[in-house]
C-alpha cells in the first residue's frame, strides 16, 4: 500500500509540473504585459525596465517558468495583479468559501443521493422509481448556468416580488452573522445540491441494484435476516465501493470552485476569481489556482483508488 | 471545476457492462439466428424511452431548420423600432434590445450549437478511438504517454485551454470544436482501452495473427469491429457533453462570438433583463434541456440495444 500511494505520488509530480509548464506558456504567449508602454516607450523606459524585470520578460518564454517554479519552491506564490493581494492570500480567502459552500452541498447531496438510490433501487420499475428517474434526467440535461439563472430568477426575483419582500438574497454581500450567512448560502447550494444529486443517485441505483441482485443477498435472505439488516447492512456496504469513487471526485470537483453557479450568486469563491484572473491574464494568480486545483484533483483521485482497494479487499493496488 | 466540465463528465452508470460481440455467444441461437444489428433495432424499438429521445430530436431539428423559412426575417435583421417585444404572433419570441427576431435567432443559434456538437462528437470519437486502440493492443510505453496526456486533461482546466487556443484557432465553429475536441476525447479513449484490452487475448486475434495479418489489420478488421458497440453509448453521451460544454463556455463569452450566436450566447445576452423579462432567459435555456435531455435518452436506448448479453427485456 505505502508502495503503492508512493509511487502515484511520484507518478503525479512530472505531471503536474508539465501541467503547470504548460499553461504558463500558454498564457504568456497570448498576452504581454507591456503592452501598454509600447506606445509611450521612449519617455517611460523606466516603467517598462520595472516590468520586463517584474515579470522576467527578458529570459526567453520556455525557460521562464522554470523561474516561477523555482519561486514556488521558495514558497512564493507571487502577488494577484488583478485583485492585488499577494496570490496565497486570495487562494486562501476564496479557498475557504467555496469550501463553506463546497463542503456543505458534498454532505447534503451525497445522503440524499443515497437514500434515493436505495429507494429506487429495492422498488424498481415502480412509479417512485421511474418518478426519481425522470427528475435525475431532467436535472442531468440541465446546464449549471440555465439552473442557477432559473433558481435566481424564481426564488430570488419573483418571490420577492409574488411576496413584496426579499426571502433570499443572493451574494455574499451582508452581515457577519450566521442567518445572514446562511440565507446568503441558500440559492448558490441549492443549485450544487440539485446538480450532484441528479448524477449520483443514477450511479447508486445502478450499483445499488446490482448488487441486490448478488447470490450473497438473497443467501441473507434465505436464512431469515429481516429486510433492513438485508439492505442497509450487507447489500449498502458492496453498493457504496463505486459510490466512494464517484463521491472522492465530485468532491474534489466541489472544492476546486464551481465557475458558473458562484459566479451567477456573486459567491466570493475560486471560481469567480479564475474567471476575472483569465479575464485580466493574470498569469500569477492562473498558476496559483491551476496549482491549487491541480493538486485537489490529484490528492482526491489518489484518495479514490486508495479507498477503492481498502474497501474492496479484491483489488489489489500495485 | 465542479460545474463546468465535471457535471456531465460524471453522467455515467457504475462499472458499466462493455458491449462487446463475442461470436458464438450470440443471444437468439436457440431460436432462429438473428443478425446483431436487427436484433439491435428490435431492443431500441421496443425501448419507449429511445424513441421519446430519437422522436424529439428530430422535432426541434426540424423547428430549426424549417421554422425561418415561414418567418419574414433574417437572422441579422435589426429593426429597432420593435425592440425589446414579448413573444407575439409577429415575432414568435419576441425581439432583442436591437429589434432582431428572436425566433430566427434561436432557430439559428440551436443549429450552430448542434452543429458544434456533432462535430465534436464526431472529431473526439475519432481521435478518442485512435488512441484508446492504440494505447490498449500496444501497451507500454506508448499506454504510459497515452495514459498521462489523460490525466493532463484532467489537471489543465478547460477554460485555460479554451483561451489560449482560441487566440490561435480563432474562434468560428471549426476552431471551438477542435478545442472542445482537445478536451473530450479522453473518455472515449478510456472505454475503448479497456474493451482492447479484453479483445485482444481473445484465440480469434491469435488466429489472425497465425494466418499471417499484421497489426494494422488486425486493428482495422479485428478489434475495431468489436469495439462499436461501446463507442456508439459513448458517442450519444459525448453530444450531450458537448452541447452543454459549448453552451457553458458561450455563456461565458469564451465560447462563440458574435456576429454568431449559440443557445449559450442567446443566454448570456438576456442575463441581464431577466428580472422583467424571463421569457427570454428560459427559451433557448428549455431548447438545450431539450436536446441534452433527448440525446441522454438515446444513448441510454442505445445502451440496452447494442449490449449483446441484454435480452429483449430492459435490463
Amino acid at each position: 500500500m505505502f508502495a503503492y500511494i508512493t509511487r502515484r505520488v511520484l507518478v503525479t509530480i512530472p505531471l503536474l509540473i508539465i501541467a503547470l509548464y504548460l499553461v504558463f506558456v500558454g498564457v504568456s504567449m497570448t498576452s504581454d504585459p507591456r503592452a501598454d508602454f509600447y506606445l509611450c516607450l521612449p519617455r517611460c523606459q523606466d516603467g517598462f525596465d520595472r516590468i520586463t524585470e517584474v515579470y522576467n520578460l527578458d529570459v526567453p518564454i520556455i525557460v521562464r517558468p522554470f523561474v516561477w517554479f523555482g519561486q514556488i519552491l521558495r514558497g512564493d506564490l507571487g502577488d494577484s495583479s488583478s485583485i492585488g493581494e499577494p496570490v496565497w492570500d486570495v487562494i486562501k480567502d476564496r479557498g475557504w468559501n467555496t469550501a463553506l459552500l463546497a463542503v456543505p452541498a458534498f454532505l447534503i447531496s451525497a445522503s440524499i443521493a443515497l437514500l434515493l438510490s436505495v429507494y429506487s433501487a429495492r422498488r424498481q420499475y415502480t412509479f417512485g422509481d421511474y418518478f426519481f428517474t425522470a427528475l435525475a434526467f431532467i436535472g442531468l440535461a440541465f446546464p449549471s448556468f440555465v439552473l442557477a439563472l432559473l433558481i435566481q430568477n424564481v426564488l430570488g426575483v419573483q418571490l420577492e416580488n409574488w411576496f413584496g419582500v426579499k426571502p433570499f438574497n443572493t451574494g455574499r454581500k451582508s452581515g457577519e452573522g450566521l442567518g445572514e450567512l446562511l440565507r446568503d448560502m441558500a440559492l448558490p447550494l441549492l443549485c450544487l445540491v440539485i446538480l450532484s444529486i441528479s448524477a449520483d443517485s443514477r450511479f447508486g441505483r445502478a450499483s445499488m441494484l446490482e448488487t441486490l441482485n448478488q447470490d450473497y443477498i438473497r443467501t441473507a435472505r434465505a436464512k431469515g435476516l429481516n429486510e433492513r439488516t438485508v439492505v442497509w447492512k450487507h447489500a449498502l456496504r458492496n453498493a457504496l465501493i463505486p459510490l466512494v469513487t464517484l463521491w472522492a471526485l465530485s468532491l474534489s470537483a466541489l472544492l476546486s470552485g464551481s465557475i458558473v453557479t458562484e459566479s451567477i450568486f456573486s459567491w466570493p469563491g475560486l471560481g469567480p476569481a479564475f474567471l476575472t484572473a483569465l479575464g485580466d491574464t493574470d498569469l500569477d494568480l492562473i498558476l496559483g489556482i491551476v496549482l491549487f486545483t491541480g493538486l485537489i484533483t490529484v490528492i482526491f483521485n489518489l484518495i479514490a483508488d486508495v479507498m477503492y482497494g481498502v474497501l474492496d479487499p479484491r483489488i489489489r493496488l500495485g | 471545476m465542479a460545474d463546468t466540465l465535471d457535471d456531465v463528465q460524471t453522467i455515467s452508470e457504475p462499472p458499466r457492462r462493455v458491449p462487446i460481440f463475442v461470436p458464438g455467444e450470440v443471444e437468439g441461437l436457440t431460436t432462429v439466428p438473428q443478425s446483431f444489428g436487427r436484433l439491435a433495432w428490435r431492443r431500441f424499438r421496443r425501448h419507449k424511452m429511445a424513441i421519446v429521445g430519437a422522436v424529439g430530436l428530430v422535432l426541434i431539428m426540424v423547428l430549426f431548420i424549417v421554422g425561418p423559412m415561414f418567418s419574414d426575417y433574417a437572422f441579422d435583421e435589426r429593426n429597432i423600432a420593435d425592440r425589446l417585444q414579448g413573444p407575439s404572433r409577429e415575432h414568435w419570441f419576441g425581439t432583442d434590445e436591437i429589434g432582431r427576431d428572436l425566433f430566427v435567432r434561436t432557430a439559428q443559434g440551436g443549429r450552430y450549437s448542434m452543429y458544434i456538437g456533432f462535430l465534436v462528437a464526431v472529431m473526439a470519437t475519432a481521435l478518442g478511438t485512435l488512441l484508446g486502440a492504440i494505447a490498449g493492443f500496444f501497451g507500454g510505453w506508448i499506454d504510459a504517454v497515452i495514459s498521462a496526456l489523460t490525466n493532463l486533461v484532467l489537471i489543465v482546466p478547460a477554460l485555460i485551454v479554451l483561451s489560449v487556443f482560441s487566440q490561435n484557432f480563432g474562434r468560428d465553429a471549426i476552431g471551438l470544436s477542435v478545442v472542445l475536441t482537445l478536451l473530450l476525447w479522453t473518455r472515449i479513449a478510456r472505454v475503448v482501452r479497456g474493451v482492447v484490452l479484453s479483445i485482444k487475448e481473445q484465440e480469434f486475434i491469435l488466429a489472425a495473427r497465425a494466418a499471417g495479418a499484421g497489426n494494422t489489420r488486425i486493428i482495422g478488421r479485428h478489434v475495431l469491429p468489436n469495439v462499436v458497440g461501446a463507442v456508439a453509448v459513448e458517442v450519444t453521451l459525448l453530444l450531450g457533453t458537448a452541447i452543454v460544454l459549448e453552451s457553458t463556455l458561450s455563456f461565458l463569452g469564451l465560447g462563440v462570438q458574435p456576429p454568431n450566436a449559440s443557445l449559450g450566447t442567446l443566454v448570456a445576452d438576456a442575463k441581464g433583463s431577466i428580472e422583467s423579462d424571463p421569457i427570454r432567459v428560459l427559451i433557448p435555456g428549455f431548447c438545450i434541456v431539450w436536446i441534452v435531455l433527448c440525446v441522454n435518452f438515446l444513448g441510454d436506448g442505445l445502451r440496452d440495444a447494442l449490449d449483446p448479453r441484454s435480452k429483449t427485456e430492459r435490463g
